[in-house]
C-alpha cells in the first residue's frame, strides 16, 4: 500500500503544485475584450436538435430517471426572436418544439415603452413516471402495470396585458389556463399473497403491499388577474383582484391480490390456486372530481416616510365554495366452488369467477366553503447605514365548513347475491384565529460583515368540530368531535457572512423551530388531548476558499437534528418522544481554471439522514446488554435515506473552431435492508447511476453553430431486484443559427 | 492485500503530461476563453445601480429580499447583490441587454448551485422536480428579488402551501376533513428538491407518519405499535405494518385531505 500511493501521492502533489503556479496567469486574461475567435452570442437564434437514446433494460424507468422519451426526439429547441420594431417598441418570440419530450413553448411579448406591453403564450412539459410498484425479495415478486409508460403534461395558455402611461395607474390584466392530464403512478400499493411467506401463521402476515397503482389525472386551472398599481403622495399601492376556477377530476386505480381467487366453499381435495394463496381479487377505482371557485382581494402599500422608515401594509380576502363528488367502486372475484361448479346466478362459465361488488360507497357528493381573511404590516427603519429592523406582524382569520353524503352499498349472501344500501352523512366546522408577529435585523457595520438575525412566532387558537366513522363503510353513524386546538411556532435564525480576505469567505446561519400544535377535546370528547411538540435546530455553513484566481473551493455542510414529542389523554399517556431525526450533508464544489481555455468543475454531495421513532425501540424490552430492541424488532426500523452524488465537468477550447466538453454524473444509494421481508416491506432504497458524456461543439461560421454529445448511462436498481435497470448509449446533435 | 492498481504513476505522469500538452497546444491554436456554467467570459463588475436603471422592478425591493442579508459590498464597484447572482455585467451593460450577455438563473440552476450545493445534490436524485431537465426552475417557487426566498415564512401574506398548491391544485382541497400537518406545510412530508423516496418523501415508511401519530409505548401489549394518537380507541397496527405503509391500499389513503373520513380512509 504504502509503496503504492507514496510517489502518486508525491507526484501528484508536485503536479497539482505546478499546475496551480501556471494557473494564475493565463486566467489574468480572463478580463480581456471579447476575443476574435469567440463563440457567438446571438440577440436572435433558432436552435434544431435531435436525440436518440438506446436503452437496453427497463424503458419506463429510463424515462423516469432522465425525463427523456426512450425512442428520443427532435425538433426546435430553442427560439430567439427579439427586434426593435421602433425607436421605443421591442417585439420578442420565444419558442421550443420537442417532438418526443413534448415540451413545446410559443410566447410573443411586444413592450412600448411609457405605454405598456402584451404577452402570450402557450407552454407544455411532459414529466414521465414507470408505474414500477414494488418488489419484494423473498419470492422475487414483481407485478409492475401492464402499461407503465406513463406520463402527465402540463399546458398553460395565458394573456397579460399592462398598461403604464406616464403619471397614471399602471392597470394589468392576466388570464391563465393551466392543464394537468395524464396518468401518474401512486405510493397506495395493493396487496398481494405471492410473498413465498409461510400463510396463516400470526402474528407474521404473509401479506404483503407492493402491487403498483396509479392515478388518472384530469385537472384545469382558470385564473383571471385584474390590478391596478399607482402612488399617491409618498405611498404606492396596489389592488388585485383575482378569480380562480379549478375542475378535476383525479381517479386512482388499486388491484389488491391480483391472480388470486378464493375457492368457494373451501375445497377438500381439488384447488384452484395453491391455498397459501387464497384471496379475493379486488379492483378499486376511486374517483373523486372537484369544482372549486375562489375570489380573491389583495391589496398592498408601501409608504417611505422618509430615508430612514417605511411602512408595508398587505390585506388580502378569500372567499371559495368547493364541489365534491365522487365513487369508490369495489369489485371482487369470487370463485367456483372446488368442482367447477358456479354458484348463483349471473355467473360467467367461461371464466368461472363473478364480480361481485361486496363494499363500496357511491354519489359521495358535498362541499365546503372558506373565507380567509389575512392582515399584514411591516415597519423597516434603517437607523444607520448599517443597521436595519423590521417589525411584522400578521393577522389571519379562517372559516371552514364542510358536509357530504355518501352511500355505502354492502353485498349480503354467501356468496353475496343481494345489496343493501345506507346512507351516511359527515361534516366538519372549522374557526381559527392567528397572530405572526416577526422581527429582523442586519448589521454591517462592521468591514466585511454582514450580520443578521430574524425571529417569527406563529401563534393560533380555534376549534374544530366534526363528525365521521372511523370506517365508513361499517359504522351506522359518525361520532362528533370536539375540540379546541391551538399552534405555536416559533422559527428563529441568525446568521453571518464574513469576507474575511478575497481569499476566504465565510457564511453562517443556526436555525431552530420550535413548533407545537395542540388539540383538547371537549363537550362529548372531553378527556381527548394530544400535543406534538417538535424542535429542531441546525446549522448551515459555507467557506469559499480561492486560492488563486483559478481555483476556488466551496464546502457546505448541513447539521439538522429533531426531537417529536407526543403527549396524550393525561395523565395516563405523558409525554413521550416520538422521532429523532438527523440529516448531516457535506457538498463541495471545486472550480478550476488554470487556464483562459480549459475548466474543470468537480461537484460532491455526501448526506447521512436517518429518521428514527419510538416503534423499534416500542415495548420490548433489549434482549441483552448487546442486543437492543431496534435489533429486534424487524416490523419498523430507521428509515434510512443516505445517498452520494457526484458531478464532474471538463471543458476546453480544441481549437479555433472547437471547445469540448466532459459530464460524469454519479449517484449511489445503499439503504436497503432485504432482511427485513420477513416482517415487513423493505422500503430502503439501493440503488447506483452512473452517466458520462463527451461533447463538441464546432463553431461552422459567425452565424452557425453545433454541438454533438455522446453518451453513455448506467443505471442499476436494487429496491426492484434489478428488474428496472437499464443502460446504454444516447446520442444528441444540435445546430444553432443566427437570425 | 492483491490491490488491482488501475492508476499507475506512470499513469498520472504520462497522461498528465498529454493532458497538459493538449491544453498548451489549444491556447496556441485559440485566444478565446471558455468557462464553466453560470459564468460570463470576459465580463467584469458595474455593480447594481447599472442594473436599475433598467431593471428597476427587481431592484426597487430587493432590500426586503433573504438574499440582502448576505450583501457585501465591493471596495471598487459598491454593491454587486445582482451581479452576485447574475454574473459580472459589463457585457450586458455594453450590448444593451440582451441574451447570453448575463446569467439568467430562471433558465438554469447553475447559479442557485455555486452556493446551494446541497440543491444540486437533491436534484440529482431520481426522485425531484424537474429542474435539472429544464423543466422548471428555482425561480418558479423562489422569489429571489423581494421578501423570504421561502415563501409563507415569517409575517409574509401568502402561506408555504400556496407555493406547492398553485400546481398541485388536487392537494390544495378544501376537504371536510383537512390533515393537520398540512398546515405544517407540504415539507413536513415531502422535501420539494428531491429525496431517494418515491415522491420525494422524507421517509417512504411507517415512520413518516409515526414521527406524529404515537400511542404511548407500553399502553399496548409489548411491540405493538398504535397510530391512533388522537382518538381514545385501541387499534393494534402491528400486522398492517407488516404489510405496508399507513397510507397503503384501504388504509389511510387520503394523507392531504378527505372527503369522506376524519381518519382519511377512503
Amino acid at each position: 500500500m504504502k509503496l503504492f500511493f507514496s510517489p502518486v501521492v508525491r507526484g501528484t502533489s508536485l503536479l497539482v503544485g505546478a499546475l496551480l503556479a501556471l494557473a494564475a496567469a493565463p486566467t489574468r486574461g480572463a478580463d480581456k475584450a471579447v476575443a476574435d475567435d469567440a463563440f457567438p452570442n446571438f440577440e436572435s437564434y433558432i436552435k434544431i436538435s435531435g436525440q436518440a437514446p438506446s436503452v437496453t433494460g427497463d424503458v419506463s424507468s429510463f424515462q423516469t430517471r432522465t425525463q427523456t422519451q426512450h425512442n428520443g426526439g427532435a425538433g426546435i429547441e430553442d427560439y430567439h426572436y427579439a427586434k426593435e420594431a421602433s425607436k421605443d417598441t421591442t417585439v420578442q418570440f420565444d419558442g421550443h418544439a420537442l417532438v418526443g419530450t413534448e415540451d413545446y413553448l410559443a410566447q410573443f411579448r411586444i413592450n412600448k415603452n411609457e405605454v405598456g406591453s402584451v404577452d402570450f403564450g402557450y407552454k407544455r412539459f411532459r414529466t414521465f413516471y414507470d408505474g414500477v410498484g414494488g418488489f419484494f425479495p423473498t419470492s422475487s415478486q414483481w407485478m409492475p402495470l401492464t402499461q407503465r409508460l406513463l406520463f402527465l403534461d402540463r399546458g398553460n395558455l395565458w394573456v397579460s396585458a399592462t398598461l403604464a402611461l406616464p403619471n397614471a395607474p399602471v392597470f394589468s390584466f392576466r388570464y391563465s389556463n393551466e392543464t394537468r392530464n395524464g396518468q401518474k403512478d401512486s405510493t397506495i400499493w395493493g396487496d398481494s399473497d405471492f410473498t413465498g411467506m409461510p400463510n396463516n401463521n400470526p402474528p407474521i402476515s404473509q401479506v404483503r403491499k407492493f402491487m403498483p397503482s396509479y392515478i388518472n389525472i384530469g385537472e384545469r386551472t382558470e385564473k383571471l388577474e385584474l390590478s391596478m398599481k399607482h402612488t399617491l403622495g409618498k405611498t404606492s399601492f396596489q389592488v388585485t383582484l383575482l378569480g380562480e376556477d379549478i375542475k378535476n377530476l383525479d381517479t386512482l386505480y388499486t388491484t389488491r391480490f391480483p391472480n388470486e381467487v378464493k375457492p368457494y366453499p373451501a375445497p377438500a381435495s381439488t384447488v384452484l390456486l395453491p391455498a397459501l394463496n387464497m384471496n379475493n381479487q379486488v379492483i378499486a377505482q376511486t374517483g373523486n372530481g372537484t369544482a372549486s371557485r375562489a375570489t380573491s382581494f389583495l391589496a398592498t402599500t408601501e409608504t417611505p416616510f422618509n430615508d430612514k422608515l417605511k411602512l408595508n401594509t398587505g390585506f388580502s380576502y378569500q372567499l371559495l365554495h368547493s364541489d365534491y363528488s365522487g365513487d369508490r367502486s369495489i369489485i371482487t372475484s369470487t370463485a367456483t366452488t372446488a368442482t367447477g361448479v358456479i354458484v348463483g346466478s349471473g355467473l360467467s362459465a367461461a371464466t368461472g369467477v363473478v364480480p361481485v361488488q361486496t363494499y363500496q360507497y357511491q354519489s359521495i357528493a358535498g362541499g365546503s366553503h372558506i373565507k380567509e381573511f389575512k392582515f399584514n404590516a411591516a415597519l423597516t427603519y434603517a437607523a444607520t447605514k448599517d443597521i436595519s429592523l423590521k417589525l411584522a406582524v400578521k393577522r389571519e382569520q379562517e372559516y371552514v365548513l364542510g358536509a357530504g353524503t355518501y352511500t355505502v352499498v354492502a353485498a349480503s349472501g354467501t356468496p353475496a347475491t343481494t345489496t343493501a344500501s345506507t346512507p351516511r352523512f359527515e361534516w366538519s366546522n372549522i374557526t381559527q384565529n392567528a397572530t405572526t408577529p416577526e422581527a429582523e435585523i442586519r448589521f454591517t457595520g462592521i468591514k466585511n460583515l454582514a450580520l443578521y438575525a430574524n425571529a417569527s412566532k406563529r401563534c393560533l387558537s380555534g376549534t374544530e368540530y366534526d363528525s365521521s366513522a372511523y370506517n365508513p363503510l361499517t359504522a351506522a353513524a359518525g361520532t362528533l368531535v370536539a375540540s379546541n386546538v391551538s399552534e405555536d411556532h416559533g422559527n428563529y435564525t441568525v446568521g453571518a457572512n464574513w469576507r474575511q480576505s478575497m481569499l476566504l469567505t465565510l457564511r453562517a446561519e443556526l436555525f431552530s423551530k420550535n413548533h407545537q400544535n395542540e388539540s383538547t377535546g371537549f363537550g362529548t370528547r372531553l378527556g381527548d388531548y394530544y400535543l406534538l411538540d417538535n424542535r429542531f435546530t441546525g446549522v448551515k455553513l459555507t467557506a469559499i476558499v480561492k486560492a488563486n484566481e483559478a481555483l476556488s473551493f466551496t464546502t457546505r455542510y448541513l447539521n439538522q437534528a429533531g426531537k417529536m414529542k407526543v403527549t396524550g389523554f393525561l395523565p395516563t399517556f405523558p409525554a413521550y418522544d416520538s422521532c429523532d431525526a438527523k440529516n448531516q450533508s457535506i457538498g463541495e464544489t471545486i472550480d478550476w481554471t488554470p487556464a483562459t481555455s480549459f475548466y474543470a468543475q468537480a461537484n460532491v454531495n455526501l448526506v447521512y439522514n436517518n429518521i428514527n421513532t419510538v416503534y423499534p425501540n416500542a415495548g420490548i424490552a433489549p434482549a441483552s446488554g448487546t442486543s437492543q430492541a431496534w435489533d429486534v424488532n424487524m416490523v419498523l426500523q430507521d428509515s434510512k435515506n443516505n445517498y452520494l452524488t457526484t458531478t464532474l465537468l471538463l471543458g476546453a477550447v480544441m481549437t479555433k473552431t472547437d471547445d469540448l466538453q466532459l459530464q460524469w454524473n454519479y449517484y449511489r444509494a445503499d439503504d436497503g435492508n432485504t432482511a427485513l421481508a420477513v416482517r415487513t416491506m423493505p422500503y430502503g432504497v439501493v440503488a447506483k447511476d452512473v452517466a458520462v458524456t463527451v461533447g463538441l461543439k464546432h463553431k461552422f461560421s459567425d452565424k452557425m453553430v453545433g454541438n454533438a454529445k455522446l453518451g453513455y448511462f448506467d443505471s442499476t436498481n436494487g429496491t426492484t431486484g434489478g428488474l428496472t435497470n437499464f443502460h446504454g448509449p444516447i446520442g444528441y446533435v444540435s445546430i444553432e443559427y443566427g437570425l | 492485500m492483491n490491490m488491482r492498481q488501475r492508476w499507475t504513476k506512470q499513469t498520472l505522469i504520462f497522461g498528465g503530461a498529454a493532458a497538459w500538452g493538449l491544453l498548451l497546444i489549444s491556447c496556441v491554436m485559440a485566444n478565446r476563453t471558455i468557462v464553466a456554467p453560470a459564468k460570463i467570459a470576459g465580463a467584469t463588475y458595474v455593480g447594481t445601480k447599472e442594473c436599475a436603471q433598467c431593471h428597476s422592478d427587481q431592484t426597487d425591493h430587493f432590500a426586503s429580499a433573504t438574499h440582502a442579508r448576505l450583501a457585501l459590498s465591493d471596495p471598487k464597484v459598491g454593491d454587486i447583490g445582482c451581479e452576485a447572482c447574475h454574473g459580472p455585467g459589463s457585457q450586458h451593460v455594453k450590448a444593451g441587454g440582451g441574451k447570453g450577455t448575463i446569467i439568467n438563473p430562471r433558465k438554469s440552476p447553475e447559479t442557485c448551485f455555486q452556493c446551494h450545493l446541497d440543491k444540486r445534490g437533491q436534484f440529482s436524485l431520481p426522485n425531484t422536480h424537474p429542474v435539472l431537465a429544464g423543466k422548471i426552475g428555482c425561480v418558479d417557487c423562489h422569489d429571489v428579488h423581494e421578501g423570504s426566498a421561502v415563501k409563507g415564512s415569517g409575517a409574509a401574506l401568502e402561506s408555504e402551501l400556496e407555493t406547492c398548491t398553485k400546481c398541485h391544485t388536487a392537494q390544495k382541497g378544501p376537504f371536510v376533513f383537512e390533515h393537520a400537518a398540512m398546515k405544517e406545510g407540504c415539507t413536513a412530508c415531502h422535501n420539494p428538491h428531491g429525496t431517494v423516496n418515491q415522491k420525494m418523501l422524507v421517509a417512504r415508511d411507517a415512520n413518516l407518519c409515526l414521527r406524529c401519530h404515537l400511542e404511548a409505548p407500553g399502553a399496548t401489549p409489548a411491540g405493538v405499535i398504535n397510530a391512533n394518537a388522537i382518538n381514545s380507541g385501541v387499534q393494534n397496527h402491528n400486522a398492517r405494518l407488516m404489510q405496508g405503509t399507513c397510507w397503503s391500499a384501504a388504509c389511510h389513503e387520503a394523507p392531504h385531505g378527505s372527503n369522506a373520513n376524519n381518519h382519511f380512509r377512503y
